[in-house]
């Protein structure tokens, strides 16, 4: 996932075809292709336009989920991209842009996860403590059980509540807690990757996601999902 | 009968949900004005307090006169550069520095000015070619101590990795209040 330092795969000449645009030929243009116009002095900004809308909405995606709030997302979004632009002469070509970028976003998050901690409870988006030690109750038997009800089988105004419910529960887990879930389960990274994040094994994740989960389905658990098709009061 | 799903396939519908109301992406320009540092904005303001900040000699009767508490080093010479009030000199003595892990933190203090700020933006100018090489957010932590710490790019990273507070500093400071940006 080294993004940085070693340019080697070279900006392919403007393509001229007479009837393509710029525009056009970029957005079609590999990764490799994208970074290396971008690391450019003066940057490519076509390039950059092309390379900022193929990782936006996942990013954003993933910013939403980290932050359970639209307006932190779009901000945490728009940061991590500042982020690379102002290290992006350093940045490599062949690495795994969507992976860098994402964790790019995710060590912002912390940091500002972190930074409402030492603010204490003035901090308008105070968190729990992302070293505090959580309960393991030594149940090792939590796994991706089923659960919840299929959201693609619920209505629309129940896919909204399910929406706000699986976001109120995420927003109970603590940041770590929170941010190995999401990286497990939607940045699809294995628990080794999460843990050279960390600094801690391969073993040590693991425990954290199965703590995760172990409290995700007591958050989950109290807002009683099954009623949201039985209900009829929507 | 009731179809149930587990965590993942929820996360991943919650993340197709999400990247369905993501707002349109932030154009390239739009983000390159974002990160274009404030010497490239304005040229003339930069060149102007470089020029003052070269001129700064920082003497012995300096260190003298603002004994240190600690272990702390060479004073910086130092500029704080406000939008009305012009610039100030305002000496600054290193109290912790450390390279590690490509990260640079930091901890000065400046010398007893009548008005200073929470947070600056710290811009490194090279003690040797009087350019700008780096630009830090420094916030007030405690009663006149400034601390900041951000990734390096990696020359100066090797350059700087044995650094030490009693060493003299290869920079010098313009400080800028964050509010002022």
């Amino acid at each position: 996932m080294d993004l940085e330092k070693h340019p080697t795969v070279p900006r392919p000449a403007p393509f001229h075809d007479g009837s393509s645009s710029v525009q056009h030929t970029q957005t079609t243009w590999p990764d490799a292709w994208l970074i290396n116009a971008v690391r450019r002095e003066p940057p490519d900004e076509e390039a950059l336009d092309a390379l900022v809308e193929r990782y936006w909405k996942p990013l954003y995606a993933r910013c939403r989920v980290l932050t359970l709030d639209s307006e932190k997302a779009r901000d945490l979004a728009q940061e991590a991209w500042l982020r690379v632009l102002r290290a992006r002469t350093s940045l490599q070509p062949e690495g795994n842009f969507h992976a860098y970028i994402m964790t790019v976003a995710t060590n912002l998050w912390r940091d500002n996860a972190r930074a409402a901690v030492r603010a204490g409870p003035a901090a308008d988006n105070r968190l729990a403590s992302l070293e505090a030690p959580f309960i393991n109750d030594g149940d090792e038997s939590i796994a991706l059980g089923s659960f919840i009800a299929d959201p693609h089988t619920l209505s629309v105004d129940d896919q909204l509540l399910l929406e706000m419910d699986l976001d109120e529960a995420l927003s109970r887990l603590e940041p770590r807690l929170r941010d190995v879930l999401v990286s497990r389960y939607v940045g699809g990274e294995s628990a080794a990757e999460i843990g050279q994040r960390y600094g801690r094994s391969e073993q040590a994740i693991t425990g954290w996601i199965r703590e995760a989960i172990r409290q995700m389905k007591i958050n989950l658990g109290e807002h009683d999902f099954a009623s949201h098709e039985e209900r009829g009061d929507r | 009968m009731k179809k149930v799903v587990g965590i993942e396939s929820l996360l991943a519908w919650r993340r197709q949900r999400a990247e369905a109301e993501a707002p349109p992406a932030p154009s390239g320009a739009h983000l390159l004005k974002l990160v274009q540092p404030w010497w490239e904005m304005w040229p003339d303001r930069f060149a102007a307090s470089v020029r003052r900040l070269a001129a700064v000699q920082l003497s012995y009767g300096y260190a003298m006169a603002h004994p240190p508490h600690g272990h702390s080093g060479h004073p910086v010479a130092a500029l704080i550069s406000r939008e009305q009030d012009g610039d100030q000199e305002a000496p600054a003595r290193i109290l912790y520095v450390s390279v590690r892990d490509g990260r640079l933190r930091l901890r000065f203090q400046l010398a007893p000015i009548p008005r200073s700020d929470r947070v600056y933006d710290v811009t490194f100018i090279s003690e040797t070619g009087l350019r700008p090489i780096l630009s830090a957010s420094a916030d007030l932590s405690g009663e006149d101590e400034y601390r900041l710490d951000v990734e390096l790019p990696s020359d100066l990273a090797a350059a700087w990795q044995s650094l030490k507070v009693t060493d003299p500093m290869p920079f010098r400071f313009i400080l800028r209040p964050a509010d002022s940006n």
